[in-house]
């Protein structure tokens, strides 16, 4: 089975960093965001701190 | 057509004009990397850029009492000579060792504030390049009554701005385990 690396928020910083912008947009970081999310996130130097690339799950066994 | 000035109206009839500030989160001068906001980023009175700020921080929350907080920006000077000043005040009851250990952190370190306005609007006060400098006592009260509380004043002049407002779309990274509600 492959492995795949996925971003994630980093433990220490779920559910205590918030980004908002001024028309009331705001995300919580969590590992609950999409992987796209987390991923545009970790293009800009500001957020990728928060962030890592971890080996977080198998892909899925094929049934037979 | 006027000249040189522009008109200038008040808030049209029927809506909501609350004064007071609703929410306030401040960066130390250190924590931004890059002078902000500088004349250049202000764009029809709106800042367009965010703060380049130290990587790992977020801007820290200043939860103020009711009716507390406060955010000025004045011109002054004789024609030629003109410049702006920002300042901030706030007040927060209590005096325990945790603010004490907050209020520390404030000893020979500049600030940059973003006031949240009753209706969401956002305004930075002072700059990276110019902090506001701080001001705060802790006092007692005399009874029981009185206010036992930390006060917070902030300013700075010398600015070739008032405070400007920060646009919308620019996105700022704050502590989700601080914020308290808002009216926006």
């Amino acid at each position: 089975m492959a492995k795949v690396k996925n971003w994630q928020v980093k433990d220490e910083y779920v559910g205590k960093v918030q980004l908002e912008d001024g028309a009331g947009n705001k995300t919580v970081l969590s590992n609950e965001l999409p992987q796209e999310v987390l991923e545009k996130l970790a293009q800009n130097d500001q957020y990728r701190f928060f962030l890592e690339k971890k080996t977080v799950s198998d892909e899925q066994p094929k049934e037979n | 057509m006027p000249g040189v000035f522009a008109n200038l109206k008040r808030q049209a009839r029927g809506n909501s004009n609350l004064g007071g500030i609703a929410r306030l989160v401040c960066w130390a001068e250190s924590d931004i990397t890059v002078g902000w906001p500088k004349k250049s980023d202000i764009v029809a009175g709106e800042v367009t850029t965010a703060p380049t700020i130290v990587v790992g921080t977020v801007a820290a929350e200043f939860v103020f009492d009711k009716d507390t907080c406060r955010g000025k920006s004045s011109k002054k000077g004789k024609l030629g000579y003109q410049n702006y000043e920002h300042e901030i005040e706030a007040k927060f009851a209590g005096f325990d060792k945790t603010q004490y250990a907050a209020v520390e952190k404030f000893l020979n370190q500049g600030g940059v504030c973003v006031a949240y306005h009753k209706n969401g609007a956002r305004q930075v006060f002072g700059s990276s390049w110019n902090p506001l400098e701080i001001e705060d006592s802790m006092d007692t009260g005399i009874k029981a009554d009185d206010g036992r509380m930390v006060a917070f004043k902030a300013k700075a002049d010398g600015f070739d701005f008032h405070a400007p407002f920060l646009a919308d779309a620019v996105v700022l990274t704050t502590d989700s385990a601080a914020v308290v509600p808002q009216p926006f």
